[in-house]
C-alpha cells in the first residue's frame, strides 16, 4: 500500500480486509488551501496552505483552539468566505473542482451535495416557519418532486434523526422545541438531499452534556448508516475521539498533525498535539497538576515566522524559524515538525511545585467557613404589573413560580475546594449569586464564618471570578485601577502602596507591572481571566466563588488558569467554591462536590467517592455522557474487535 | 480614541463635515477679531453704506465682502456674531438636555420599580407634545413672568432652558436602556461583591460605559437644537434683534427678499444650512463608528 493509500484506512480496519486495487476517489480533496482576509493593517491569512482528503463514508475531525483556522476551512469549502476575502488552492468534490465556481452554481452544491450543521441550533432555524416548511423548502429547492412526496421525505428525515412523533413535529415552530431537538432538525436539514459531504462546525458545543452525547451518537450512527462523509470541526478532543475516524490538528492556520484518531490521540507526534492532549483534565484520573503550554495562539496579524508554534514550544530549535516544516510521515501519522521523530521529545515535563501534590491545603480550624442552610430561590412568573392584573381579571391562582434553587444545604470547610456540578438551568449559578449576597434568597440563609452574608462588613472576605472574561472587566478602566478597586474600597492601602500591591498581584497571576497601564481589550481571554483573579485576590479574601472560570477559554489556556488557581489556593490558603458543567475540570479541582439537578442537590460527597462510585442515577448518566478521550478510544478498540470477529 | 480619528480620516464626507464644523466654530469664536467692528453697536452703523451688495457684484465694495443690510451693517460680521449666538445656544441647550436626560435615565434604569415607571411615563407624555410647542410655551411663561427690559437681557438663558427642557426624553430613554444592559454585566456584579457603594458604581462604572450612544444622540440633537433656536427666533420669540442669532437674521433678512437685497437673507440661511448639515453628517458617521456591530472585525 502506498503512503497516500494509508491515509484512507481508518480505525475500522476495513481496508485490511478488502484492500482496494486503486484507492476510491476522495469525496473531498483540498489542496494548498489559503484564505486571505482584509485586516486593519494589511491582509491576514487565517488559513495558510492546508491539504487533506476525506474518503467516502469517512469522518474527518478538524480540531484546534480558537484562531487556528478550522472554521474558516469549513467556510472556504462551503464557499462562504465573506466578500473581500480571497480563497486560493484547489477544492475538489468527487474529483470536480468547486473552488472557482460562480455563486449560483455554489448555491446548488450547498444543501444538495454538501450539507452544513452549525454551532447554534437556536439561530440556525427561521423562527417564523414550521419545521415542516423549512425541511420541505430545503428538499424542493434541489429535488423535482411533489409536495406530498417532499412532506413524506421530511417526516422520514425527522424519524431518522430520532425525533419522536415526526408527523406532529412537522407543524411545530422552532421555539416549541428544546435545543437538542432543534439540533436534530438542523441535522435533518443538512441530510435532506442526501449530500455526499456534511460539514459540521462545532455541532455540540452549545448543548448540555447529556444532549451532546445524544447528538454525538446520532452523528456517528448517521455517518455509518448513510455512508456520508463528514468534516467535523470542533475544539473538543473528546468529541473527536467519539466520532471521527481521522483527525487533523490545526494551529496558526496550518495542519500540524493528521492521522487516524487512535494514533494521534494515543501517540501524538507534534509538540502542540502532545501538549494539548496532556493539558486536558481527565475524568478517569486526578493529576496533581495539568501540563501547561505557555502563552496563547498567535493573533492573525502577528503570525510568527517558520513554525507558528515555535514561540510556545519547549523544544524549539533554530531550524523552527525557517519556512515550513511540511506534513511528513512520522510513525503512523503525519506531523509538521522538524523534530517529530526525535525520541527525546516523548517525555513531557510537568513542573509540580513543592506542596502542590497535596490534595488540599490543610487548615487547623475545622469549623466550616461557609454554611448554606436550606436556601431556596424562587422566581415568580407573574412579576409584571400586567401579569398580576390579568390574573386578577381571570381569577387564576398564582400558578407560575419557578424554584430555581429548592431547599439546598451544604457546608464548605476551610481550605477545601467544593464544586457545584450540573447542566445549564440546574440552579448552580443562581445559588452562587445567593451565596455571595448578590441576591437575597427567598428562604433559608447563608452563613459566612458564622455570620449572615447579607450583613455588611463580611464583604471583603469573599470574592467571585466570573465566566465571561470579556464582560467581567470594566472596558473603560485601566487594569491597574480595576485591580486596585477592592484595595481602595476597603482602604487596605493608600497612595503609592496601592500601585505596589497591584504590581505584586499582577506578578502573582503571571502578568507584569506594565500590563497595569493597559486596557482590558488589549488582552486575550486567558489574560483577562488572570486579571479577574488578581482583582479577586486584591481584597485579601478567604473565600472565592469561581463561576465557570474556564468554560469560555481554550483547552491550553484552561490548563494555565486551573494550575494558577491551585497554586494561589495553596499560597493563600483559600477556600474555593468551584461551579462548572465540565465534569473533567471538576474532577481535577474539587475535594468535595454536589451534583445539582432542577434546583436540588441529588448527590454530595468527596470527589473520590462520587467519581469512582456514583450513587445517584443522574450522576451516573452525566458521567457516561462526557466525551472522554480514553473511554472513547477503549470503546473504539472494543468495536474494532467485534467488527473483525464479525467478518467471515 | 486615536483609532476613531484614523477612521474619520478614511470617511471623506464625515471628515469634511468635521472640518466645516471646526472652521465655523473657530470663526464664531474669533468673531470679535475678524469682524471690523461690533455690528450691533449703534455707534458703528453707517447708513450711507446700507444695502451694499456683496463684493463680487457690480455695485459691491471690498470693504463689505458679503454686502450690508438696511442699517449699513456688514453682513459678514452680523453672520459671524449670529453664528456665535446660534452655536452657543445650541451647544448649551444640548448640555442641559443631556444632563437632565442622562441623570433621569441612570436613576430610572438602576432603581427600577415604580420610580422607573413614573419617569418613563413622563417621557411618554412629553414625547406626545411637539418640542417646538413646548419651547414656545416655556418662553411664553418666561415672558409673562419677567419684565420687558430684563427679558431681552436674559433672553438667551430662557431660550437655552426652553430648548434644553424640551429635548431631554431621547437622552433619558437611551441612558435607561443602556443602564439596564450594563448593570447586569459581570463587571458591575464584581463591583457589588467588592462592596463598592451604589452611587459610585453608577457614576464610575456604568456612566462611562453608556456614554458612546449618548454622544451620538448629543451630536444629532445639536443640529436639532440649532434649528429649534432658529425657528423660535424666526417666529420672533427667540433672540432679540439687538443680539441676533442666525434665526433672527433670517427673519429680518426675509423682509428684504422681494426688494432685491437677497444677500441679507441668503447669507445667514446658507450658514445655518451648512452648520446643521455638517452636524448631521458627522453625527451619522459617529453613530456607525461607535457601533461595534457595524465595525469590521478581524
Amino acid at each position: 500500500m502506498t503512503v497516500t493509500g494509508a491515509l484512507f484506512s481508518n480505525a475500522d480496519g476495513i481496508m485490511l480486509h478488502v484492500p482496494p486495487i486503486t484507492p476510491p476517489p476522495p469525496v473531498l480533496s483540498v489542496d494548498g488551501l489559503r484564505v486571505e482576509l482584509p485586516g486593519r493593517a494589511g491582509p491576514v491569512f487565517p488559513v495558510r496552505g492546508i491539504s487533506f482528503d476525506i474518503a467516502a463514508g469517512e469522518t474527518l475531525g478538524v480540531v484546534g483552539e480558537s484562531g487556528a483556522g478550522k472554521s474558516m476551512t469549513g467556510a472556504a469549502v462551503l464557499g462562504l468566505i465573506d466578500p473581500g476575502g480571497k480563497v486560493s488552492g484547489e477544492i475538489r468534490l468527487n474529483g470536480e473542482r468547486i473552488d472557482a465556481l460562480p455563486e449560483a452554481a455554489m448555491r446548488d452544491i450547498r444543501g444538495k451535495r454538501i450539507g452544513a450543521i452549525f454551532q447554534d441550533p437556536m439561530t440556525a432555524l427561521d423562527p417564523l416557519f414550521t419545521i415542516g416548511d423549512q425541511l420541505v423548502e430545503t428538499i424542493l429547492t434541489h429535488q423535482q418532486i411533489g409536495l406530498a412526496q417532499a412532506l413524506g421525505k421530511a417526516e422520514e428525515l425527522l424519524a431518522s434523526v430520532g425525533l419522536p412523533e415526526p408527523r406532529q413535529r412537522l407543524s411545530s415552530y422552532p421555539h416549541q422545541m428544546s435545543g437538542g431537538m432543534r439540533q436534530r432538525v438542523v441535522i435533518a436539514m443538512a441530510l435532506a438531499n442526501d449530500p455526499d459531504l456534511v460539514i459540521a462546525d462545532e455541532p455540540t458545543t452549545a448543548l448540555d452534556v447529556s444532549i451532546q452525547a445524544q447528538i454525538i451518537a446520532l452523528l456517528r450512527k448517521l455517518s455509518r448508516e448513510r455512508k456520508t462523509s463528514v468534516m467535523l470541526v470542533t475544539h473538543d478532543m473528546g468529541v473527536i475521539a467519539e466520532v471521527a475516524d481521522r483527525v487533523a490538528v490545526m494551529y496558526g492556520g496550518r495542519i500540524v498533525e493528521m492521522g487516524a484518531v487512535a494514533d494521534v490521540l494515543r501517540s501524538p507526534r507534534h509538540p502542540y498535539t502532545r501538549g494539548l492532549i496532556e493539558s486536558i483534565p481527565r475524568l478517569g484520573q486526578r493529576k496533581p497538576r495539568l501540563y501547561q503550554i505557555e502563552g496563547a495562539m498567535p493573533s492573525l496579524d502577528a503570525m510568527p515566522a517558520g513554525c507558528a508554534f515555535h514561540p510556545r514550544c519547549a523544544n524549539a530549535i533554530e531550524r523552527c524559524l525557517e519556512p515550513g516544516p511540511a506534513l511528513e510521515l512520522a510513525g503512523s501519522s503525519l506531523a509538521a515538525c522538524w523534530r517529530a521523530d526525535d525520541p527525546t521529545l516523548a517525555q513531557l515535563k510537568v513542573d509540580v511545585p513543592p506542596g502542590a501534590s497535596q490534595s488540599r491545603y490543610i487548615v487547623e480550624d475545622t469549623r466550616p467557613l461557609v454554611e448554606v442552610e436550606a436556601v431556596s430561590q424562587h422566581f415568580s412568573l407573574a412579576g409584571s404589573i400586567t401579569g398580576s392584573w390579568f390574573q386578577r381579571l381571570t381569577g387564576k391562582p398564582h400558578s407560575g413560580v419557578i424554584k430555581a434553587v429548592d431547599t439546598v444545604s451544604f457546608a464548605i470547610a476551610r481550605g477545601e475546594t467544593f464544586a457545584l456540578v450540573g447542566e445549564s438551568g440546574c440552579g448552580k449559578s443562581t445559588l452562587a449569586r445567593a451565596i455571595v449576597g448578590l441576591q437575597r434568597p427567598t428562604m433559608g440563609r447563608v452563613l459566612f464564618a458564622g455570620d449572615d452574608v447579607a450583613k455588611a462588613g463580611a464583604q471583603r472576605r469573599f470574592q467571585m471570578i466570573f465566566q465571561d472574561p470579556y464582560s467581567s472587566l470594566n472596558p473603560r478602566w485601566r487594569v491597574a485601577d480595576i485591580i486596585a478597586e477592592p484595595i481602595r474600597t476597603h482602604g487596605l492601602d493608600a497612595g503609592k502602596g496601592v500601585r505596589r500591591r497591584v504590581d505584586d498581584l499582577l506578578a502573582k497571576v503571571g502578568l507584569t507591572g506594565r500590563d497595569g497601564d493597559r486596557y482590558p481589550h488589549e488582552f486575550s481571554g486567558g489574560q483577562r481571566q488572570r486579571i479577574s483573579i488578581a482583582r479577586a485576590l486584591a481584597g485579601e479574601p478567604e473565600f472565592i466563588v469561581c463561576d465557570e472560570p474556564t468554560s469560555a477559554l481554550d483547552v491550553s489556556v484552561q490548563a494555565q488558569i486551573l494550575n494558577l488557581l491551585k497554586d494561589l489556593q495553596f499560597e493563600f490558603g483559600l477556600t474555593l467554591l468551584f461551579i462548572s458543567h465540565n465534569l473533567a475540570v471538576v474532577r481535577h479541582m474539587a475535594d468535595r462536590l454536589a451534583v445539582m439537578r432542577n434546583g436540588r442537590i441529588v448527590e454530595t460527597g468527596t470527589a473520590d467517592s462520587i467519581f469512582t462510585q456514583p450513587a445517584d442515577p443522574y450522576t451516573r448518566q452525566l458521567f457516561d455522557a462526557v466525551p472522554d478521550i480514553e473511554l472513547a478510544l477503549a470503546r473504539a478498540d472494543a468495536d474494532h474487535v467485534i467488527e473483525i470477529a464479525a467478518k467471515p | 480614541m486615536p483609532t476613531l480619528l484614523r477612521e474619520l480620516l478614511h470617511a471623506p464626507a464625515a471628515a469634511a463635515a468635521a472640518g466645516v464644523l471646526i472652521l465655523l466654530a473657530l470663526l464664531a469664536l474669533a468673531a470679535s477679531w475678524i469682524a471690523a467692528s461690533d455690528p450691533f453697536d449703534p455707534a458703528n452703523a453707517s447708513l450711507i453704506d446700507s444695502m451694499t451688495p456683496p463684493a463680487w457684484l457690480s455695485e459691491g465694495s471690498m470693504t463689505y465682502l458679503l454686502g450690508t443690510d438696511d442699517q449699513g451693517r456688514d453682513i459678514l460680521s452680523t453672520v459671524l456674531y449670529g453664528l456665535r449666538v446660534s452655536l452657543a445656544v445650541g451647544a448649551t441647550s444640548v448640555l442641559v438636555s443631556m444632563t437632565i436626560g442622562v441623570s433621569i435615565g441612570l436613576l430610572a434604569g438602576s432603581a427600577g420599580g415604580w420610580l422607573d415607571s413614573i419617569f418613563m411615563r413622563i417621557v411618554d407624555i412629553q414625547l406626545t407634545i411637539p418640542s417646538i410647542l413646548l419651547a414656545l410655551m416655556i418662553d411664553g411663561v418666561a415672558r409673562v413672568m419677567i419684565s420687558r427690559e430684563l427679558h431681552s437681557e436674559i433672553a438667551i438663558y430662557t431660550i437655552i432652558l426652553a430648548i434644553g427642557v424640551s429635548n431631554w426624553p431621547p437622552f433619558a430613554r437611551v441612558a435607561r436602556s443602556r443602564t439596564l444592559v450594563e448593570r447586569n454585566k459581570e463587571y458591575v456584579q464584581a463591583a457589588r461583591i467588592i462592596g463598592v457603594v451604589p452611587v459610585r458604581i453608577l457614576f464610575r462604572h456604568i456612566l462611562p460605559n453608556i456614554l458612546a450612544p449618548i454622544l451620538v444622540i448629543a451630536t444629532i440633537d445639536l443640529g436639532l437644537a440649532i434649528l429649534s433656536e432658529s425657528a423660535l427666533s424666526f417666529l420672533g420669540v427667540g433672540m432679540p434683534p439687538t443680539q441676533p442669532s442666525l434665526g433672527t437674521l433670517i427673519r429680518t433678512g426675509g423682509n428684504f427678499l422681494f426688494s432685491g437685497s437677497w444677500w441679507i437673507f441668503a447669507t445667514p440661511a446658507l450658514a445655518l444650512v451648512l452648520i446643521v448639515l455638517s452636524v448631521n453628517v458627522f453625527g451619522d458617521w459617529l453613530r456607525d463608528a461607535l457601533n461595534p456591530k457595524l465595525r469590521k472585525r478581524v
